[in-house]
């Protein structure tokens, strides 16, 4: 893992501080012109990387990166465009930048993702042509302009072109410095990364089309594009239709890869056995999309001498495997209380683990209570706020201890079932402020002192204060994005409100400031 | 290692014709009553009598209509120097009548070795054609509008399309429109207007549409040739063969985690179910159902289901089925599945040690067995 990240390092710095790195010069903040930059900036630079290292690297990666290299084929041999594809993380961009750093050709780089518009991408692709840089010198402004194809196109022909003659004109090779290689053969390549984001650009069904016959329209004989992309090429088939691009496939890991795989990190890591589990979990946590099967990470620990210790895995694992796609830090005390109360004799459930029942930040009582009373305005449906909310702000039981007949059984799961598919309700702005003041009306006066401090009323009549501050809540609330703006009514046009929140989240809320939330819920 | 050079330079060579579309076109451009001889009969009497054509190739994609105008158009630039001047547009980048107009200024302005002013207004691009037009009509040369792409030019107002046909009916001048398009029924988007212009069409190139197909396996197998034997081997065209019958959905599947597994046999079932519309928590609801009737050991909690749907989503395994998607979080959007049932049981019966195919049938009783998921 080590080893995969620093090349990546490597990559993002190989346009303007790779080369300063081999003169020795480290001038980011100071206004010191650097070398010109010349074509042999087109290259991966930095050490050249033998096929061994290459293979080594990548030691699951094999056969990609024979096709790979075979595709390429030797330089200065033309090529049909490249489609590679695989899920995410599965290695493509690493591989491929490693890979052109073996064969050391010559290429231009651009994501979907860093250049997120058109025009962003194309002047980003010029840029790089004409060894163009965004530093202070030019203002931080591209080369060129370039919002259309057509024009991309036009400025690509002669952009090309050029870079093609100085990269043929073997004489600049000897001014460069010694420690940067020149890159090998004519033949410029494009690779264009992220390609599945285009999908939801504004003008994707255009550009799609068009970044796919590029090749077709250019005709350079000293061009070629490849894509990377993590949705497959079926799915970017239109009506139009393109030439297909060659696709090469990127198969997820599988257990026997990851267990290569994590082996190769692990081994320095050997320690008591047990902490190795964990650390092989917060591992699996961190290669989030490796940790896709699910039941691997239960099986990897599992070599021969450690089947007899499995039993005492098990607890430790389940817990981690619900908390999988948390950050190592909390999967690891979440463990390592886990581990505390079982050594007192009970394991505790997942849902009781009290790392995870606080609320992660910290909200004032008055946008709790204005939570709480959104997600009640969300979930009940509003003809029932009479019989809850009614002036002893509580909730009378007496309507629901009536003897279920069958209808309202059938009644019930049609109403749960739209619940399920709908999701929380619109509510108009008066509801929520009145079931705000039904609620707070009868909260305790005696509150702790902290969160006195909160500046909450414990008169509760000062209305024109207390509008202010609600209000003010509220839109904080709202781009925090606990509410959001649902549809406007039919009949007046005022907005209406949607809380967005889950049960779990507003038990939580309801926990931390001890009011009794399933009371009021309209349990279906 | 001569012989590795002389095979590397062998595969060079190939891939490079392999690479180049009119090498691959020129074999078809012997026989006489070829697309290519028809449309070199049409485009030199342009040039020799001075007359007006327009006209229209269609065929499907990839087979060759670029090329072999190309082909042509290179013989009558041989044929007859400084008599034919060639515009190239396409409708993928210049659909827009601004942007195509400034593009055919340019190019002309490139011919005739002119300044072209990138400031021009829309007007004077197209009074620039028009005189052009006049003039090379005059000076009996020919202009050649080659227009790829034509049936996204045929959409919208067709401006471009009616000025350049209207300019060539009503000034002297000696031009020829060349539609090229994919669309079979390109020719019946035009409006009336455009279409009074007369428009021959040459059709269907005969070549097949596999043409393209079978040239990505020769590339695809061609660059796997082992150079040290110099000759390529069997096994090189059926690993190429391999590449190509990959089936995506299936590949797709085979990537997915045992949960994502579990996720779309509970969209199969709600599905077989009938009920016309899911989403996450009707399908968390069926997760647990079959976690409480089967007592699998793969019961994940809410938020890691919430996560392998979503990688589900990232795959295009599933999408949502309506279009608004503001407002509502990713547990209500109502989704629906984009694989078929047939596709998910090849996949999950091609899949390793899956426990997931039990559950695929609704009302599937399996007691007492029990099942693999999550302990090796």
């Amino acid at each position: 893992m080590g080893k995969e990240e620093s090349p990546q390092a490597a990559r993002r710095t190989t346009r303007s501080s790779c080369a300063a790195a081999s003169n020795g010069e480290v001038g980011r903040s100071t206004f010191t012109p650097l070398h010109n930059p010349t074509v042999s900036d087109l290259a991966f630079g930095g050490e050249p990387l033998s096929s061994e290292d290459l293979r080594s690297g990548f030691p699951v990666r094999r056969p990609q990166i024979l096709e790979l290299v075979h595709l390429l084929g030797p330089p200065n041999s033309p090529m049909l465009p490249l489609f590679v594809y695989g899920g995410a993380s599965t290695g493509k961009t690493t591989v491929i930048l490693q890979v052109f750093r073996h064969l050391n050709r010559p290429f231009v780089y651009a994501s979907c993702r860093t250049c997120y518009s058109p025009r962003i991408l194309f002047e980003s692709i010029l840029n790089q042509l004409l060894l163009h840089r965004k530093n202070e010198a030019s203002g931080y402004s591209s080369a060129k302009r370039c919002e259309k194809p057509s024009d991309f196109v036009n400025f690509l022909r002669e952009d090309v072109g050029k870079v093609v003659d100085s990269l043929k004109d073997r004489s600049g090779k000897r001014k460069s410095n010694k420690s940067r290689r020149w890159p090998k053969g004519d033949i410029l390549y494009l690779i264009i990364d992220n390609l599945e984001l285009v999908r939801e650009w504004d003008k994707s069904s255009s550009l799609l089309p068009f970044l796919f016959n590029l090749y077709d329209i250019l005709k350079l004989p000293n061009f070629a594009l490849i894509f990377v992309s993590s949705s497959s090429p079926d799915t970017y088939y239109s009506s139009m239709g393109y030439i297909e691009p060659i696709p090469v496939f990127f198969p997820e890991y599988t257990e026997e890869d990851l267990r290569q795989l994590l082996s190769i990190v692990l081994r320095p890591f050997s320690r008591v056995t047990r902490r190795l589990d964990e650390l092989s979990t917060v591992f699996s946590s961190l290669f989030q999309k490796y940790c896709e099967p699910l039941s691997d990470t239960s099986s990897f620990p599992n070599d021969e001498m450690k089947r007899r210790l499995f039993s005492h895995f098990r607890p430790y694992i389940s817990p981690a495997l619900n908390e999988i796609f948390w950050g190592p830090s909390q999967c690891l005390s979440g463990i390592e209380s886990g581990k505390v109360t079982r050594q007192r004799g009970s394991i505790r459930k997942h849902e009781d683990n009290e790392d995870f029942t606080e609320i992660g930040f910290h909200m004032s009582t008055a946008a709790k209570y204005l939570l709480i009373s959104a997600f009640l305005a969300s979930r009940n449906p509003a003809t029932l706020d009479a019989s809850l909310f009614d002036s002893t702000g509580g909730s009378d039981n007496r309507k629901r201890k009536r003897k279920a007949s069958e209808k309202s059984m059938e009644q019930k799961e049609t109403v749960e079932q739209e619940s399920l598919m709908k999701g929380p309700g619109t509510f108009p702005l008066e509801r929520l402020l009145a079931i705000f003041q039904c609620i707070t009306s009868v909260i305790d006066v005696t509150i702790d002192e902290e969160e006195h401090g909160d500046g909450f009323p414990t008169d509760g009549g000062n209305s024109s204060w207390l509008m202010s501050n609600v209000l003010s809540q509220l839109s904080s609330l709202c781009d925090a994005n606990f509410i959001a703006k649902g549809g406007s009514c039919p009949l007046e046009g005022s907005t209406r409100y949607r809380c967005t929140i889950s049960e779990d989240f507003a038990l939580k809320v309801a926990r931390s400031i001890k009011f009794a939330l399933p009371n009021y819920l309209c349990r279906r | 290692m001569a012989v590795q050079n002389h095979a590397r330079d062998a595969q060079n060579l190939l891939r490079s014709r392999l690479c180049n579309p009119s090498f691959v076109f020129k074999a078809l451009s012997g026989s006489p009553d070829s697309n290519y001889s028809k449309l070199k009969f049409i485009l030199s009497s342009s040039v020799t009598e001075a007359c007006n054509n327009s006209l229209l190739l269609l065929g499907p994609r990839g087979s060759g209509k670029t090329a072999v105008l190309e082909l042509v158009l290179n013989d009558l630039l041989e044929e007859y120097p400084d008599m034919i001047s060639v515009i190239r547009l396409n409708g993928l980048l210049h659909n827009d009548d601004n942007c195509a107009f400034k593009e055919i200024s340019r190019q002309l302005c490139v011919e005739h070795h002119l300044l072209f002013s990138k400031m021009a207004s829309f007007d004077d691009n197209s009074q620039f054609l028009i005189a052009m037009l006049r003039e090379c009509g005059l000076a009996h040369k020919t202009i050649v509008f080659v227009l790829e792409e034509f049936d996204l030019f045929a959409q919208g107002k067709q401006r471009l399309l009616y000025s350049l046909l209207d300019a060539m009916q009503s000034i002297t001048s000696q031009a020829a429109v060349i539609g090229i398009s994919c669309r079979l029924d390109a020719d019946q988007l035009l409006e009336k207007r455009v279409a009074a212009a007369h428009l021959t069409i040459a059709n269907g190139l005969n070549s097949s549409k596999r043409l393209c197909y079978s040239i990505q396996y020769k590339a695809r197998a061609v660059s796997s040739i082992d150079v040290k034997s110099g000759y390529p081997s069997l096994d090189n065209f059926k690993t190429a063969l391999s590449s190509f019958r990959r089936q995506p959905k299936q590949e797709c599947i085979k990537d997915c985690s045992i949960l994502e597994l579990y996720i779309l046999a509970c969209i199969r079932r709600l599905e077989s179910k009938e009920q016309k519309s899911y989403n996450f928590n009707s399908v968390m609801k069926e997760y647990k159902s079959i976690h409480d009737q089967f007592q699998t050991s793969d019961d994940y909690a809410r938020n890691v289901c919430l996560r392998a749907f979503e990688r589900l989503l990232q795959r295009d395994l599933i999408c949502f089925s309506d279009n608004r998607g503001q407002g509502q979080s990713v547990e209500f959007r109502p989704v629906k599945c984009l694989i078929s049932h047939f596709e998910l049981q090849e996949g999950i019966k091609a899949y390793r040690s899956c426990p997931v195919s039990c559950f695929l049938h609704y009302g599937f009783c399996y007691s007492g067995i029990s099942l693999l998921a999550g302990v090796s």
